[in-house]
């Protein structure tokens, strides 16, 4: 039986290998119940750009240039980053812009 | 002013145009939706018979002379790192439509005049794939070193061989998803169609989306609209329309009034359908009801767009904690009070403020130009004072304020998408006279109080709107 896991899409510069017309797509696996702050911590601790552009472990804070995106639905910060992930969750982070 | 002595006034021949075409730069870059293109039609009220088509202003002669040339060069080196380095670097790699599928999944791009939010296609719309499939080459600013404007060739579909400019972000939402167009190629070309008349892209595709909705709901007939279909999509019919809209040429002649007047025209449903301000103008190309601080802004502000910038500066520049919830009435209106100054004021620079994204270094560059000693503060007070000005400039004019408001359609909430059900309306007026208060205005009107007018030093307006 597969492990659960989530898929995360970013639209993001200085991703190791990042040069693509698209997103860079992670398949990530999950501990049953994990929180969304507990997989961030873990790709913070693997990719260092990660932690310098998303997500800082010190101040357990996404920085506010970056959109979050939760199964297709904007996600508040206001509701904190205790989200439980689920198998199958779709993630999409990328900076929050408008156009001109 | 300076301006009359250096300005040529081009006068048109004798040709009425439609309401909303708009001032170009002699760089032939918009600049009708900044304050630069308010205090042009200042300068010449367009009337029945003359209207303005050109300002040309010549080289000056001698040099602009600079306080500190070591300094600037020093500042001006940073400046240009941050803002290629800002957002991730979204802008300098792909351009303003670089936010195009970020803005297609959180639902702020515009889709078929609002009735749907979701475009799954965006991938195929977008700059990074326009720039990775169509040809094209750098065509910057004069000066610019973020070099963000191409010229491009379209390469496949339909419409490969036409060659112009890449469409800005405002181009792309509006002949691409907004018209339910999904070439890249078709959308390439209607940009620079609309540029080459002169039109607002803007108005030019709020007004289209909104005349296909129409026919597609049976309010306007082929007689109608003298002949072409109109169905999304339909790339040729859309062009045609446009050069009847720059010639007020039959139904062009009524469509060259702007969605809120032809809407109103037209009258019955046709009104709901349409996106604007009740005061007027159209909004930029986005689905603000994603988008709660820009529509906010978009109804209250002087110029009838963005004024605060809330969403594309962020608050941690200024010093300032982050929006922790978008949808948040307080948050919203907060921080489009907080942040309102930074743009005006660069627009009083007279800068593109894609490389103004670090307020701090845009400050020091100014210093090293100016040989003042600038602080965020002040100049934040500089950007009020013409917020201010162009208030009370407003109410003098007749601005109601119970028109600073979205029409049914644009403050309609989501039926599906990213911001599905998302609904500003019982918050919105709340939201208005919240922000008229931590402007220092009358909570219900707007009217900058006495109090705020003396403090700015803008005495002398007191009393006179």
């Amino acid at each position: 039986m597969n492990s659960p896991r989530v898929e995360l899409r970013l639209w993001l510069k200085d991703w190791p290998g990042w040069n693509q017309a698209g997103p860079i797509i992670l398949q990530e696996p999950i501990e049953e119940g994990e929180t969304l702050r507990s997989v961030l911590n873990r790709l913070a601790e693997r990719v260092p750009q990660f932690k310098e552009t998303i997500f800082d472990p010190m101040t357990q804070s996404i920085s506010d240039e970056v959109a979050l995106v939760i199964n297709d639905r904007f996600q508040s910060l206001s509701l904190g980053l205790e989200i439980k992930m689920q198998d199958g969750d779709r993630i999409l982070l990328f900076p929050y812009l408008a156009g001109g | 002013m300076l301006w009359k002595k250096n300005v040529l006034l081009v006068k048109a021949l004798r040709l009425p145009k439609p309401y909303f075409s708009c001032l170009f730069c002699i760089a032939l870059l918009f600049i009708g939706n900044t304050h630069w293109g308010e205090l042009a039609m200042a300068f010449e009220p367009p009337g029945p018979e003359e209207r303005l088509k050109a300002i040309a202003i010549p080289y000056f002669r001698r040099p602009v002379p600079v306080h500190n040339k070591l300094l600037l060069s020093d500042r001006a080196r940073a400046l240009d790192l941050s803002a290629k380095e800002a957002r991730g670097g979204l802008l300098y790699k792909w351009g303003t439509g670089g936010s195009f599928s970020s803005l297609a999944q959180t639902g702020g791009l515009p889709i078929r005049n609002y009735s749907t939010n979701l475009f799954p296609e965006h991938e195929k719309m977008n700059a990074q794939y326009i720039r990775t499939h169509f040809e094209h080459r750098s065509k910057p600013c004069w000066g610019c070193r973020i070099a963000h404007t191409k010229i491009m060739k379209v390469t496949e579909g339909p419409y490969a061989g036409f060659e112009g400019e890449e469409p800005e972000y405002e181009g792309m939402a509006a002949w691409g998803p907004l018209v339910g167009n999904t070439d890249a190629g078709a959308m390439v070309m209607l940009a620079n169609v609309t540029d080459r008349l002169g039109l607002d892209v803007n108005e030019a595709g709020w007004t289209i989306a909104w005349v296909i909705e129409c026919y597609e709901k049976g309010i306007f007939t082929r007689q109608d609209l003298d002949g072409p279909e109109m169905r999304w999509g339909q790339v040729e019919s859309i062009r045609s329309m446009l050069g009847k809209i720059s010639r007020r040429e039959g139904i062009g002649d009524l469509l060259a009034e702007g969605v809120k007047r032809a809407s109103e025209k037209v009258g019955g449903e046709a009104p709901g359908m349409g996106i604007y301000v009740q005061k007027g103008a159209t909004p930029r190309g986005h689905d603000h009801r994603s988008i709660w601080a820009e529509m906010l802004e978009t109804c209250v502000s002087g110029t009838g767009t963005l004024q605060s910038g809330s969403r594309l500066v962020l608050p941690s520049v200024f010093g300032l904690p982050p929006v922790s919830n978008p949808f948040s009435p307080w948050e919203v209106a907060g921080l489009n009070a907080k942040l309102d100054g930074w743009w005006v004021f660069i627009d009083t620079l007279g800068i593109c403020r894609f490389i103004t994204t670090d307020p701090p270094l845009t400050i020091d560059c100014l210093n090293a130009v100016t040989g003042r000693n600038f602080t965020l503060s002040e100049v934040m007070t500089i950007g009020r004072r013409v917020i201010n000005q162009l208030r009370a400039f407003n109410f003098r004019h007749g601005l109601d304020p119970t028109l600073e408001a979205p029409s049914s359609r644009y403050c309609s909430s989501p039926t599906d998408g990213p911001a599905e059900k998302k609904d500003i309306r019982p918050y919105f007026q709340w939201m208005k006279n919240f922000y008229f208060e931590l402007m220092g205005w009358e909570p219900n009107t707007g009217k900058p109080l006495p109090t705020t007018l003396k403090a700015l030093g803008l005495e002398k307006l007191i009393g006179t709107f």
